[in-house]
């Protein structure tokens, strides 16, 4: 027995601590940050049931940690069993499509604007490539009847692909065995040429006949020029109104660069586009929406980020009437520098905005205004807690926001 | 008894044995002789299965090698086959754990035999003393077989009386010995069998006693006769 | 079996000293990397303290100290890697070192009168332990530097950081030390089946010598490609086809195949074509 000894001596302090390791390694993310909302004023009821699903980054990590947050608290995907986490966390909408199709779901992009979801349907629109670079060739249709889980599957060469460099899916919708997709296929601009990826965006509604089965209409609604690379940038924002009408918002947006190094919106178009029938309205608004990043639509409103005198503003623009509304999104006044790249959402008919940004002194402040008055119903405060103190700032970046019973 | 028979093996594009066949058989001591590189030591190999052969069959026993025959036939390579980091008594200890055949008696009665230490360090030993803990740890089992390859090469002459008494000695009496020499005159007035081995191939095997008593011929001589016509 | 036991600990022992070595390189670098960068550490915060400057401003010019920078450094890192390498080598050298030289104890090993395939399970539990006691060392080692810490830099100034979550981030202590148990015996399967394809291109060279060389790196080569197939066959399937949990499970089954057919392999050869 003495003989062993060695061999059992390391063999002990193996099991012991693994042992150690492992169950300690259960606790691991209650040190991670936590998320909590805190009441200053009004309704507070409109967060109570808002979930967060996106990544955090405290700056003492070296990646950002995703997580999901909702009443019960801050999850993390490293709290994931291992065979779990290796899909890893994704929209809720994905979650659930990936859990109860499973086999209609194999091998596809799990994102969000691919799908389209009835009651009676599941469509999704992807690409797929055999090149190396997997740049996109052809569309993957794919129509799922939910009660008979019948799948009708359509492959077809994208229509003038050479003239791309890439494709956008931005919305599917689907409509009396009709799959609608509208994408924004990025090319070279005919009249400006550039080094930094300075394209042409082409917004572009594909229809496909299920029923059929061929690619029955191919429409460009608009293309948004490309600026010189000194100049500025140009978008093709495409937002949607109502999904299940498939009714959508083109706004062609400039970002322009001012001597000073600073940048300014300029509208230079906005559409309303039932998808369906192609149908495309201009919209009359005014051009020189100053700051003017557009963040949300709905039936009738298009939303856009405003800069007032350096604070950050939402301004309302009703598209039937043309009547305008801007207001403070809070009244001490947020600098629009520090609006920038929050998260503005209609979320279950109300406005909520979320900060992604905080910074150690400020007070990250969220609102939920009404979607009509853009008066504020709930104001609060996003903290964080196991935050690292000695961090400058902390970043959260928002996949998506949801109401979540 | 160890049945070698028809034999072919190669090294590359050498071809070492060519059909070599013999016997030996227990309670008798069989020496095989040959030039350099005329495939002794592979023979020896070969039926501990330490190295493959291409064709031909070797039985021990009327039986093929298995893993229990190790228990039966011992190996004496010609250098020593333990880790030189080791001490005597460690040897003696790792053959014993292993061996059911180990004879710890005869091991410690050899021992002194040989005038050694059990303490002493493999590494720290000379050629010649390495080379009876060698002896010892292929006689100290009860085997029926003992294999030795070269027991005696380059060992001093004092050794060579040493190891050369234990071939009378009751260690090896009912043993069946096959041994690899070339120093024939230390042990010729022992050898029972003589194995002669030239281009891969048994040219004669004969018994030593049974040639001298009829043709009046040392070993040397039926060498020469064979060697050098 | 207790030929097996009893063979393991032997080569257990033989390789017990410079394990041992390795061990103590790694304490001395990497305690001694952990004291002398927080003492470093240490002196910054008081020379800023001698300048006047509040604790305010400390933590603005200052990042948190933690586990996390002394572990992002070559003493750390080095000392790890060497004992890592040292395990890699030594998969090799277990079996040439009774080869080799004037050392003739692979005759010894072979004649045993046990299953051969002992002594080859014998160097495959060597190897194993070893390496799974490297990196059990390790975890220790970063847990008493986390004390080390600790015991230096006070705690306004300290990155709150647990052992776990280094663990966690830093990309070489996750492959190697996993946090979920499930991940951590799928990796170490994965490195019992490394080992026997070693081990088996050793006996393949063993056997055959020269022309040896070749066939074991084509036994690498295929072992290689069938256990990555579920991988590199994504990009004729597909490369979302298989659902994560999917592509484990394939691997799993993938690598048991290449263990088995190595084993058999590793059989045939020690006993049948394997030359001294």
């Amino acid at each position: 027995m003495k003989k062993y000894m060695k061999l059992i001596s390391v063999a002990v302090m193996i099991v012991v601590i693994y042992t150690v390791f492992f169950i300690s390694g259960k606790e691991m993310t209650a040190s991670f940050p936590q998320i909590k909302f805190h009441h200053i004023e009004g309704d507070a009821s409109l967060v109570e049931s808002l979930a967060i699903f996106g990544s955090i980054n405290t700056g003492n990590y070296f990646f950002d940690e995703t997580f999901k947050y909702d009443k019960s608290g801050t999850t993390y995907e490293a709290d994931l069993p291992w065979l779990e986490r290796l899909d890893g966390f994704s929209s809720e909408q994905m979650e659930r499509l990936n859990k109860k199709y499973p086999s209609f779901m194999r091998g596809k992009d799990n994102y969000d604007s691919y799908f389209f979801e009835s009651d009676e349907i599941v469509a999704y629109v992807g690409f797929s490539s055999m090149n190396w670079e997997m740049a996109p060739e052809k569309f993957e249709v794919h129509l799922l009847d939910r009660a008979s889980e019948q799948v009708t599957k359509l492959t077809v060469d994208i229509p003038d692909v050479l003239d791309y460099w890439y494709l956008d899916i931005r919305n599917v919708y689907y409509e009396d065995g009709k799959i609608f997709v509208t994408t924004v296929n990025y090319k070279e601009d005919a009249v400006v040429s550039s080094e930094y990826g300075n394209y042409a965006e082409e917004v572009v509604i594909y229809t496909f006949d299920m029923e059929n089965e061929q690619l029955e209409n191919t429409t460009s609604i608009h293309t948004v020029n490309a600026l010189e690379d000194d100049q500025g940038f140009a978008y093709a924002n495409v937002l949607v109104a109502d999904k299940d009408k498939g009714s959508l918002y083109l706004v062609d947006s400039n970002e322009i660069y001012s001597e000073d190094g600073s940048s300014s919106m300029k509208l230079n178009t906005v559409m309303h586009i039932d998808v369906a029938s192609q149908k495309k309205k201009e919209i009359k608004v005014e051009k020189e929406v100053k700051g003017g990043v557009p963040v949300q639509a709905d039936a009738k409103d298009l939303y856009f980020l405003q800069d007032k005198d350096g604070k950050a503003a939402l301004m309302k623009y009703n598209v039937e009437n043309g009547e305008m509304i801007s207001k403070l999104i809070f009244d001490e006044g947020l600098s629009y520098d520090d609006a920038q790249g929050s998260y503005i959402e209609v979320i279950n008919g109300e406005l909520y905005y979320i900060p992604t940004f905080m910074y150690n002194d400020d007070t990250a402040k969220i609102a939920v205004l009404d979607t009509n008055t853009l008066d504020k119903k709930y104001v609060g405060e996003l903290t964080v807690e196991n935050r690292q103190q000695m961090n400058e700032f902390l970043e959260i970046y928002i996949n998506e926001a949801y109401i979540k019973e | 008894m160890i049945e070698v028979k028809n034999i072919k093996k190669s090294y590359g594009k050498k071809q070492v044995l060519n059909g070599a066949s013999f016997t030996a058989n227990k309670g008798e001591i069989t020496c095989l002789v040959g030039i350099n590189g005329s495939g002794k030591t592979t023979i020896l190999n070969a039926i501990m299965n330490l190295t493959p052969i291409k064709s031909g069959e070797i039985l021990i026993d009327g039986a093929k090698l298995t893993k229990k025959t190790y228990e039966k036939i011992a190996y004496i390579p010609d250098t020593i086959t333990m880790l030189s980091t080791m001490r005597i008594e460690d040897a003696f200890l790792f053959m014993q754990d292993y061996y059911t055949a180990w004879n710890e008696k005869r091991a410690k009665e050899l021992l002194e035999f040989f005038k050694l230490t059990k303490d002493e360090k493999i590494q720290h030993l000379s050629k010649g003393n390495k080379a009876k803990v060698n002896m010892i740890l292929g006689l100290a089992l009860d085997v029926d077989y003992i294999l030795m390859d070269e027991p005696f090469s380059g060992i001093d002459i004092f050794s060579r009386e040493q190891i050369a008494d234990v071939f009378t000695s009751h260690l090896i009496e009912d043993r069946g010995v096959i041994i690899t020499t070339h120093e024939i005159q230390d042990i010729e007035h022992l050898i029972d069998q003589v194995v002669l081995l030239d281009n891969g191939i048994v040219v004669e095997q004969f018994n030593a006693e049974t040639v001298r008593e009829e043709e009046g011929k040392s070993i040397i001589d039926v060498m020469r006769e064979v060697y050098r016509p | 079996m207790k030929s097996f036991l009893k063979l393991f600990n032997f080569e257990f022992n033989r390789f017990f000293k410079l394990y041992i070595g390795i061990f103590v390189c790694m304490f001395v670098f990497q305690i001694g990397g952990a004291i002398v960068s927080s003492l470093l550490y240490k002196k910054q915060i008081n020379e800023l303290v001698n300048q006047g400057a509040g604790q305010n401003a400390i933590t603005e010019q200052m990042e948190p100290f933690g586990l996390l920078d002394v572990t992002y450094n070559l003493y750390f890192l080095g000392p790890l890697f060497i004992g890592l390498i040292s395990i890699l080598f030594y998969t090799f050298f277990i079996w040439y070192r009774d080869w080799i030289g004037k050392n003739t104890f692979v005759y010894r090993l072979l004649t045993l009168p046990t299953s051969r395939m002992n002594v080859f399970y014998a160097k495959l539990a060597t190897i194993f332990i070893t390496g799974l006691g490297l990196m059990a060392f390790q975890l220790f080692l970063m847990a008493i530097q986390s004390k080390v810490i600790a015991f230096i830099i006070p705690k306004i100034y300290r990155s709150e950081l647990d052992l776990m979550s280094v663990v966690y981030q830093l990309d070489i202590t996750y492959m190697l030390l996993p946090t979920d148990f499930t991940e951590f015996i799928f990796y170490q399967f994965i490195g019992i089946v490394v080992t026997v394809v070693f081990f088996t291109s050793i006996l393949i060279e063993r056997s055959y010598r020269i022309i040896g060389n070749v066939y074991a790196l084509l036994n690498i080569g295929i072992a290689c490609l069938i256990m990555l197939a579920p991988l590199w066959s994504v990009t004729f399937i597909g490369y979302n086809y298989f659902y994560g949990k999917e592509v484990i499970l394939l691997v799993l089954l993938s690598s048991s195949i290449v263990l088995i057919l190595s084993l058999v392999l590793s059989r045939y050869l020690i006993n049948k074509k394997v030359t001294v």
